[in-house]
């Protein structure tokens, strides 16, 4: 049914007394949600891409108190890091003494 | 050369590195997943390893791993500005607003001239709320950021209900770029609390030009029109909203509104006429 003739309602069937009433005529409009947005801020903001590999920085440890000491040597520098190369590691035989303690396997049988 | 009888000999193949260069060629090659594969199961701890896992996670949206590879990261390198930058943004897309701010924070104190960081720490800050801190924010960013830092301070600005000086700060951004949607989305929502119905259609048709479906737009002019009585026109734009946004409840209220009020309009005074005649 329309809404105009939804109004349209008669009293005692006397059309003089013919109203438009205050039916959904009333019926407010609602408000819209604005929101308030900064997803522009987040379209500055990208990750940072590494170059390579982070160089080595030394941090020089606090000074804890004033006292002189002796230089100290020089760290050998780093060898750049070669992909292909292979690494060993060398682990001395070992075999227990009758006194409970470790010596080198050689040493044991030069005894 | 023999190997001494009392030694024992282990070699090992460096694994670690073919794997970071098999990743990048494959990530650059765009095989994202395939290039995180050769990254999943490291053999030893490197910290190049993990960022560039971070980067390609970052890429494929996986935000909260990329956040544990950062971290891996920071852990072993908290000198590392960049890595404690990338973990933040990580953690703001992962909705972690609070802990991004920190570690926003951090790389601001590593690195005081980083802009992205205070922008990036103003943006968090606005999520929490803490709307002073994030006005301190991005009022601290040099003139090369101004652009993004005006936007933030404006937003700020806007939320502390300062209405006359967010205006001032859109309109700034406005002379420099007419055609940021998002400030005008902004200067539509700010007018419509101010109840400034004119500069309220202004925006939202210098809106509709720029994107024709803006619902911000289409909202805002649907608005003065139901405020102006003006039935047809408000009918048409919530019409159109509706048709964007099916599930925009206020539209379709507010279609049924201003039809109904349309045929009131219309056929109320004619039917009464005839009713008494």
């Amino acid at each position: 049914m329309p809404g105009a003739l939804r109004q349209l309602t008669t009293r005692n069937d006397n059309l003089d007394s013919i109203e438009l009433s205050a039916g959904p005529l009333s019926e407010q409009a609602r408000d819209f949600h604005f929101a308030v947005t900064w997803v522009t801020l987040f379209t500055q903001l990208d990750p940072i891409e590494a170059s390579g590999r982070r160089p080595k920085v030394d941090t020089p440890s606090p000074v804890l108190a004033l006292v002189p000491v002796a230089p100290m040597p020089l760290a050998a520098p780093r060898p750049e890091r070669d992909p292909n190369a292979g690494w060993e590691m060398t682990v001395p035989k070992m075999i227990r003494t009758e006194d409970g303690n470790f010596a080198p396997a050689e040493s044991e049988r030069g005894s | 050369m023999t190997t001494p009888a009392n030694v024992i000999e282990i070699s090992v193949q460096p694994g670690v590195q073919a794997h970071i260069d098999a990743a990048m060629a494959l990530r650059s090659s765009g095989h994202l997943e395939v290039a995180l594969r050769a990254l999943s199961n490291p053999t030893e701890y490197d910290s190049y390893l993990y960022t560039v896992r971070g980067e390609i996670e970052f890429a494929l949206g996986r935000f909260h791993d990329a956040a544990l590879s950062y971290f891996a990261v920071v852990q072993s390198e908290p000198d590392n500005a960049d890595a404690h930058y990338n973990l933040a943004l990580c953690l703001q897309r992962s909705d972690r607003w609070d802990a991004s701010c920190q570690a926003f924070e951090r790389v601001l104190r590593l690195d005081p001239g980083r802009d992205a960081a205070r922008i990036g720490l103003g943006a968090s800050l606005l999520y929490l709320n803490r709307l002073d801190n994030a006005l301190s924010a991005f009022q601290h960013c040099s003139d090369a950021c101004q652009g993004p830092a005006q936007f933030g301070k404006a937003v700020a600005l806007q939320l502390l209900h300062r209405f006359g000086e967010a205006e001032s700060a859109y309109e700034a951004l406005l002379a420099s770029d007419p055609d940021s949607q998002e400030t005008l989305s902004n200067l539509i929502a700010l007018h419509v609390e101010t109840g400034d119905l004119d500069r309220v259609r202004e925006y939202s048709q210098r809106l509709l030009k720029l994107s024709p479906q803006s619902p911000a737009a289409l909202q805002g002019l649907a608005t003065v029109a139901l405020e102006r009585q003006d039935h047809h026109a408000a009918a048409r734009y919530c019409d159109r909203i509706v048709e964007l946004a099916p599930d925009c409840l206020e539209a379709w209220h507010n279609l049924r509104v201003a039809l109904d009020r349309i045929l009131n309009a219309f056929s109320a005074p004619k039917l009464l006429e005839e009713v008494k005649s």
